[in-house]
Formats: C-alpha cells, sequence, structure tokens
C-alpha cells in the first residue's frame, strides 16, 4: 500500500514538472514571436521557389524572420478563416481573398496555364489525353484547367488523378501517375522531369491573378516589399507575369 | 461519396486477403523459431506500425514507381501499382501486416504448446503439425487478426495518397475523400456520412474481432 502511495506521488510529480515544462515552451514561443516580429506569411505553392528566394533576402537584410507557408490558396484561406496566423497571405485567385479580414490588398502577378507531359513522352492531344492529373476544383488551378477545358470544347478525360494543390499535380506528372497535367508556366519550368506539351491561350480561361492581402500590421513591411521594383523584377525572373 | 465507401471495403478486402496469409506463417515462425537472429524478423514485421506512413508510402512508391524497371514491368504484365487501385490495396495491406501478424502470434500463443509436442513426437513433421494441429486450432484468432487488419485498411491515409494518389471511383478511399472535402467549400455536410461511415464499419471491426478471439479462448477452453 505504501509502495502504491509512493508511486502515485512519483506520478504525480512527473506530471506537474511536464505540465510547468509545456507552459514554459509555450510561451517561449509567443515571446520570441513578438520580440522578433516574425512575419508569417502564407503562399499559394506555385509560389514556393520565388516566396523562399523573396522572404530570404529580405530576412537577411531586415534581420526578421519569415515563416512561409505554402499550400493550395483554398486550402489557406480555410485555415485563416479558421483562425490560423497569417499577417500576409497571396492566393492564386483572387476570390479566397474575400471574407477576409485584409488591411490592404492588391493584384500582383499573373501566370500562363500550361499542360505538361514526362519528358521523355511524345505530345499528347488535348482531345485524347489517356489520364489527367488535375487540381480540385476549389484549387485555383483546377478551376483555371477546368475552365480552359470547357471554353476549348473538351471533355476532361474518364481517369482523372486529383492534386490538393499545383505541385501535387505537377508532382503525379512527374512520377508518371498520369500522362498529363495541367499547371502553371512556372510550375512546368521548375520540373526537369516534364515538359510543356501545350500552352492554353489567356482567353479560355479566367484571367490568373496572384493577389495580396495584408492581415496584420507586423505583415505591413512584407507587404510593401512586395510592391517594389526589385522584387518584380525576381519574380519575373522567375517566370511570372508582372501586372504594370 | 458513396463510390469512396466502395472503394474503400474491396481495397481493405482485398489488403485483407492479401495481408492475412503471409502474415499466419510469419506469426508461426516467430512463435517456433529459436533462430538467433529471429528478432530480425519481429523488428522488420513490425516497421510499418511505426514508421510515418508516408515513409513506408515513398519507400512503396520507390519500389512500384512506373518510371522504375520493376514497377514499368508490373504495368507490361497488366498489374499496374502505382497511382491504381492495386496500389491502394497494397498501401492498406502494408499497413495492416503487423497488426495481423501480432494478433494470429496471441492467437497461436494461448495453444498448450504440448500439443505441438504430442503431434511431433507421434510422427509428424513441424509443416504437417502446423498445417493439422496450429491451424484447425487458431483459425478464430487468424480471423480476428483479419478483421483487425482490415480496420487499420480502411484507415489508411498517407501511404495510400503516396502511392495511389487520390483517383475517384478506383482509389479514393474514405479517408482520402474526407481529406479533399476538408477543403471543398460546402464540403463539411458532405463529411457527415463518410466520417459516419468509417466510425461504424471499425466499431464493427473491434466487435467482430472481440467475438472471434472470445471464441478462440473458449475453443481452447481458457475461458471456463
Amino acid at each position: 500500500m505504501l509502495q502504491v502511495q509512493s508511486i502515485r506521488a512519483k506520478v504525480c510529480r512527473v506530471g506537474a514538472w511536464s505540465a510547468l515544462f509545456l507552459a514554459v515552451s509555450c510561451t517561449g514561443d509567443g515571446r520570441d514571436k513578438r520580440g522578433t516580429q516574425t512575419v508569417d506569411v502564407f503562399a499559394a505553392s506555385s509560389l514556393t521557389d520565388l516566396m523562399n528566394e523573396i522572404a530570404g533576402q529580405w530576412s537577411a537584410q531586415s534581420g526578421r524572420a519569415v515563416r512561409l507557408q505554402f499550400g493550395a490558396s483554398s486550402t489557406l484561406a480555410r485555415q485563416i478563416a479558421e483562425g490560423a496566423d497569417a499577417d500576409v497571405f497571396v492566393a492564386a485567385d483572387p476570390k479566397w481573398l474575400d471574407g477576409l479580414p485584409a488591411e490592404a490588398r492588391f493584384d500582383w502577378l499573373s501566370n500562363r496555364l500550361v499542360l505538361v507531359v514526362a519528358r521523355d513522352a511524345p505530345d499528347v492531344s488535348l482531345s485524347a489525353i489517356e489520364s489527367l492529373a488535375l487540381a480540385d476544383e476549389q484549387v485555383p488551378a483546377g478551376r483555371y484547367a477546368r475552365a480552359a477545358m470547357g471554353n476549348l470544347g473538351l471533355t476532361l478525360p474518364a481517369r482523372i488523378i486529383y492534386g490538393s494543390s499545383v505541385r501535387d499535380v505537377l508532382a503525379k506528372v512527374s512520377q508518371g501517375g498520369a500522362s498529363a497535367g495541367i499547371v502553371y508556366a512556372t510550375d512546368a519550368a521548375i520540373d526537369r522531369g516534364v515538359r510543356v506539351s501545350y500552352t492554353f491561350p489567356p482567353e479560355s480561361h479566367p484571367r490568373i491573378l496572384y493577389a495580396v492581402a495584408v492581415l496584420a500590421p507586423q505583415g505591413r513591411d512584407f507587404f510593401d516589399l512586395l510592391h517594389s521594383d526589385g522584387v518584380r523584377a525576381i519574380a519575373a525572373r522567375h517566370g511570372f507575369i508582372v501586372l504594370p | 461519396m458513396n463510390s469512396a465507401i466502395w472503394v474503400s471495403v474491396t481495397v481493405a478486402s482485398a489488403s485483407t486477403l492479401l495481408s492475412v496469409p503471409p502474415a499466419v506463417f510469419v506469426a508461426w515462425y516467430l512463435e517456433k523459431s529459436r533462430w538467433p537472429g529471429r528478432w530480425l524478423v519481429g523488428t522488420l514485421v513490425m516497421l510499418p506500425l511505426v514508421l510515418p506512413p508516408v515513409v513506408v508510402g515513398y519507400l512503396l512508391l520507390r519500389t512500384f514507381s512506373p518510371r522504375g524497371a520493376f514497377g514499368a514491368f508490373l504495368a507490361e504484365v497488366g498489374l499496374p501499382v502505382a497511382f491504381h487501385w492495386l496500389g491502394a490495396v497494397i498501401a492498406a495491406a502494408v499497413a495492416g501486416f503487423p497488426f495481423a501478424v501480432i494478433s494470429v502470434g496471441l492467437a497461436m500463443k494461448a495453444i498448450d504448446p504440448r500439443l505441438d509436442r504430442i503431434s511431433q513426437s507421434l510422427g509428424r513433421s513441424g509443416m504437417a503439425t502446423f498445417w493439422r494441429v496450429t491451424l484447425p486450432l487458431c483459425w478464430p484468432g487468424i480471423l480476428a487478426g483479419g478483421a483487425i487488419a482490415f480496420a487499420r485498411g480502411l484507415g489508411e491515409f498517407g501511404a495510400t495518397i503516396v502511392l495511389a494518389g487520390r483517383i475517384p471511383g478506383e482509389t479514393e478511399t474514405i479517408a482520402l475523400k474526407i481529406y479533399s472535402e476538408l477543403d471543398s467549400p460546402g464540403g463539411e455536410g458532405r463529411i457527415g456520412l463518410l466520417v459516419a461511415t468509417s466510425v461504424a464499419l471499425c466499431i464493427a471491426c473491434v466487435l467482430v474481432a472481440r467475438a472471434l478471439d472470445r471464441l478462440h479462448r473458449r475453443r481452447l477452453e481458457l475461458d471456463r
């Protein structure tokens, strides 16, 4: 009996110490964030390489950390709506900024929509695609792709492998999961496993627009940075269409 | 939506048929073997239980990739794995395998070891003893292992999305469908039925496994 009690006391002590440790580590994180003014940036997955470069340069100059989170704009919008901490949000479709409490916003960049195939595969006919990798309907790349196929009078093939973001679609083609996929021109350019088989005419789909919103004061500096000519030049080098 | 339920049930069923027979042999081997290196086999068997499922998926994709020689060969002979139904089956089978081994192993442990020795002293070989004594004695335990492997197969997500992708009607299981609906506007309403089905199927599996386990113990007269 005595032994049982001493074990119980030990368990309680361990529990109390772990609770204390947890509490300390949690407050530590919060203080770090306010102290160094970390900026939380949520960005469409097609911006991954561009944003990494911009944020890396800016962090080195300003000494402020940028925490980047990439995903489908629709996914990120839902996470923000459910309370995720985002100071700046860049979506690949302005409609995902609607309804969010933005302090300011602007249209930043544009892109082209392309059909990619594996690098060593022959060109495919748009009307006879065996299997197509396609982003989900709510994902901007999926919405643009469906519009483009529809406006060109094409029906989607029976076998569709869905991607939860445009980069997921790209991976499915380079991994051999689908014979073709619809992604942005900038995505096609970064993957050595694929090549562009067809470029959709811009009038075949709603204009691709990357829109930026600042959602909290500590995101203001980064938001202004995206406006700058220097950053626009970097974006152009990555293959994005810079808006005037 | 119903197609996701159908895909889940067929994938989990096929994965159970695929994983349970080898699990029975492995459990029997681990139970009977006196080879000093058998801990290695035991460790390997348990790996899918502790590895991150996406790591399992990645390793499977590397093995079965249509870009690789083996995957290309399988596609050639009409058994494409990666990004096909069979890929979802294999992902679920690998995930369910350790559960089946553990469950069957426990069922075999419950058998009186003297029966084994008696059989062998009467001239039956080890293999014959397995077929004529062990297997007939522990079939409810094997079925219980199958029910648990089936339940685990139903819930497979990480390895499935990497190896098989999300193809409606073919590889999009309940778990994958819920994942995609979470992101789609208005998806919340459609998730309800899928979540309810998922919970109901798993509860049914656990109840079936428990009933079979009780039957097994009663047959061995352990519960009297």
